[in-house]
């Protein structure tokens, strides 16, 4: 589920803007669409939206950044070259990504721009541990994720029937 | 009983109306307060959000523009079918205040058509230092406009709310007249 590269935009002065891709590998005129793409129209916090531009795929989750003056919007991007990821996972991600952030008072443009290459590590690997601070550890275990929603009786059953034959 | 009642009723008027201006105006506060009858925090408009307020006699279709210079090409096109128009000015951003009054004036020049209600809403009236409701009329040349709009200014909180009320009403009577 390796993605080409992840990217943060926000709203600016003018309108969507790229703060930052990690890695920066994607094509300027690819990225451009990317970002105009990102947030549809009329989309709010917590959505999350998927799209192409060019040969890439991505998946876009919206989310809202608090400011002195106002809040701003924002949006954490996971491009790939082709389908072969599974979109839940990728929402499931970034929704836990915002909201441990949230909880702690930390979503902020700066820090999300400072842990962008170990959200883009961990997205790849497949598991997360980010030390935020001496307090905050993001820990995201997508294979753990994925058992917990299999089947809740299979591992029971499994035990039950090793059980019965002894 | 109210088969017959149903059928006689008077349908409420649909209505398109576009509210536009600068970026952080506070055009979707405004239009929260509208709907919650409270302050509800924003964030900014993407492109183009739309709501729906309904009346007795009224219903107002009202389509919240982004203003961020990257929406504003988008507005020709709704403005250019609206039945009314709200122009939202930050009362207290100084510094924009030209680039308002270009856009408002290109909005009436360019982009609405024939007597259509407009309303200037003066926004964030509960901070200081702002401009005052006889300024915006005369430095946006309203009491000499060469464009057949019926125009009301008011001055508005979308904070504390003072304002819309009065605005709305004006607004709303406008709607039921045409």
């Amino acid at each position: 589920m390796k993605p080409i590269s992840l990217c943060l935009i926000q709203m600016g002065k003018k309108g969507l803007e790229l703060v930052k891709a990690h890695p920066d590998v994607v094509p300027e005129s690819t990225l451009n669409q990317i970002v105009l793409k990102s947030m549809p129209m009329s989309s709010k916090e917590g959505d999350f939206s998927s799209s192409t531009a060019d040969k890439c795929v991505f998946e876009s989750y919206i989310f809202s950044v608090p400011g002195a003056e106002r809040n701003n919007i924002a949006t954490l991007v996971a491009v790939f070259e082709g389908s072969d990821y599974k979109r839940e996972d990728i929402r499931r991600f970034f929704s836990f990504t915002v909201t441990e952030l949230e909880k702690n008072q930390m979503v902020n443009i700066e820090m999300i721009t400072k842990i962008l290459p170990h959200l883009y590590e961990g997205l790849s690997k497949e598991k997360v541990k980010i030390k935020i601070s001496s307090v905050v550890t993001l820990e995201f275990d997508f294979t753990s994720e994925k058992k917990s929603e299999e089947d809740p009786g299979k591992e029971f059953a499994v035990s039950m029937q090793d059980d019965l034959w002894k | 009983m109210s088969f017959l009642l149903n059928l006689f009723r008077k349908k409420a008027k649909p209505v398109t109306v576009t509210i536009c201006g600068l970026d952080k105006a506070g055009k979707t506060a405004i239009i929260n307060y509208l709907i919650h009858g409270e302050f509800k925090e924003t964030t900014p408009t993407m492109g183009v959000n739309r709501e729906v307020i309904n009346f007795p006699k009224l219903q107002i279709n009202i389509f919240d523009m982004g203003g961020q210079e990257d929406f504003r090409p988008i507005w020709q096109e709704i403005n250019e079918k609206t039945d009314a128009l709200i122009y939202v000015i930050d009362s207290v951003d100084h510094m924009r205040f030209d680039l308002t009054k270009g856009i408002f004036n290109d909005i009436l020049a360019n982009q609405i058509g024939g007597k259509i209600p407009v309303l200037l809403l003066l926004n964030k009236k509960d901070l200081p230092d702002r401009i005052s409701q006889a300024d915006l009329v005369k430095r946006f040349g309203l009491i000499e406009t060469e464009y057949e709009i019926e125009w009301a200014v008011f001055e508005t909180s979308a904070l504390t709310g003072e304002g819309i009320i009065e605005a709305f009403s004006w607004f709303k009577e406008k709607m039921e007249e045409r």
